[in-house]
């Protein structure tokens, strides 16, 4: 039986099938297991998947991202797996599943999210990478522009010296993308940054941008930035 | 005539230059007037220049968030209501803004083409605006000051991010 090797949900009966092979290895995406291995409280929580936790999830303690599922129960409505052999980063599958789940969310801005939980948590804890991993979404169009500018926006509002460089490369970065809604969440995110050294990203930006309300957006946002 | 206050999800959507370029309004746009059980929330002014009253009315709103952000908003003239139909009922608001409260209406029992209606008239005739998160939090603030805003009814994630305790 060939394992599923993409990352789109599948349905029980599919899951249950690819389970009956219990000598594969296969990686769980809800919840969403860290590159270390341990899967959190808030995702087994507010996911809707597994219930129990323990009754589907065999994990060692202190192992790596491989894990074996070993029952799912008829509340598991959908699932992501994938071969556990690949050379891919887990990190970047982290990354990855973090996006794919957030966009089953209704993203709302000033709301928190599990998306939003989640993605800070990432960032605190894998800071340049996984920003350059989110730029790499960006510069792919890998997920829909809601979650993407979405992200901007938590990366904007992310709050460390250490990774300054890295937000303002994105940010930047963004402010060149074809899509204006990603271009708007961007000069929002230069603000929730509150760097000054913004404002000349922005100043560039106006220079061609086309749509005169994001011109005036970017105007507003270079005032803010000048006021801070 | 009074105006209404809209907060919108993003303006963005409802570019005029964007709508020109795929022909009419974008369905996006149509997120900026996602209703519940059929209703709309909308808030009436009657001077469209009273830019205290706007802010105090969006700083009710965001008063409900988790963070102090900016806000997307329409201005627009009541009439159209009357003019495609959309019934209206003053229900009170639910917002820490006691006095922003009793601005409040829902516009109820909505169909999808009085949406689509609305939404192009705010678009082709609405004031689109976006106030910033420093005004915002100003006012947040000086409201939580003032007792303008009921703080047992203000978000208390937001209430620790201003670090009001």
């Amino acid at each position: 039986m060939t394992p599923h090797s993409d990352t789109r949900p599948i349905n029980i009966p599919n899951f249950k099938n690819f389970l009956l092979n219990k000598k594969d290895k296969i990686r769980c995406y809800y919840p969403i297991i860290e590159p270390e291995g341990s899967s959190t409280e808030e995702s087994v929580e507010k996911g809707f998947i597994f219930e129990p936790k323990q009754k589907l999830i065999s994990e060692s303690e202190g192992s790596t991202d491989e894990i074996e599922i070993i029952k799912a129960t008829d509340k598991c409505s959908y699932v992501s797996v994938q071969e556990t052999n690949s050379e891919e980063t887990s990190l970047k599958k982290y990354i990855e599943a973090i996006f794919h789940y957030g966009t089953y969310e209704d993203l709302e801005s000033g709301r928190d999210s599990i998306f939003s939980v989640r993605l800070e948590n990432a960032l605190k804890k894998y800071g340049n990478e996984a920003i350059d991993l989110i730029k790499e979404f960006i510069e792919e169009n890998r997920f829909n522009v809601e979650i993407l500018s979405y992200s901007l926006r938590i990366i904007g509002d992310f709050k460390n010296q250490q990774f300054i460089d890295k937000q303002l490369e994105i940010l930047a970065f963004a402010l060149k993308h074809p899509s204006p809604i990603i271009r708007d969440s961007s000069a929002l995110g230069f603000i929730d940054l509150g760097y000054t050294g913004a404002i000349e990203f922005l100043k560039d930006a106006m220079k061609n941008e086309k749509y005169s309300m994001l011109k005036k957006d970017y105007e507003q946002a270079i005032y803010e930035l000048g006021a801070i | 005539m009074p105006y209404l206050i809209r907060k919108l999800e993003k303006k963005i959507w409802l570019d005029i230059v964007v709508a020109k370029e795929i022909g009419g309004l974008q369905a996006d746009a149509l997120k900026n007037f996602k209703t519940t059980e059929n209703k709309l929330s909308v808030y009436q002014i009657e001077n469209i220049d009273d830019r205290t009253l706007v802010i105090r009315v969006l700083a009710a709103i965001a008063a409900g968030r988790d963070k102090p952000g900016e806000i997307d908003y329409a201005i627009f003239d009541s009439m159209i209501l009357k003019k495609i139909g959309i019934n209206v009922e003053q229900i009170e608001g639910d917002t820490a803004d006691q006095e922003i409260n009793k601005l409040h209406l829902d516009l109820t029992q909505l169909k999808a083409e009085q949406i689509l209606f609305l939404a192009e008239y705010v678009q082709k005739e609405g004031i689109l605006e976006r106030i910033s998160k420093r005004e915002i939090t100003q006012s947040l603030t000086t409201g939580l000051e003032k007792g303008k805003l009921l703080k047992s009814k203000v978000n208390l994630k937001l209430l620790n991010k201003l670090r009001i305790s």
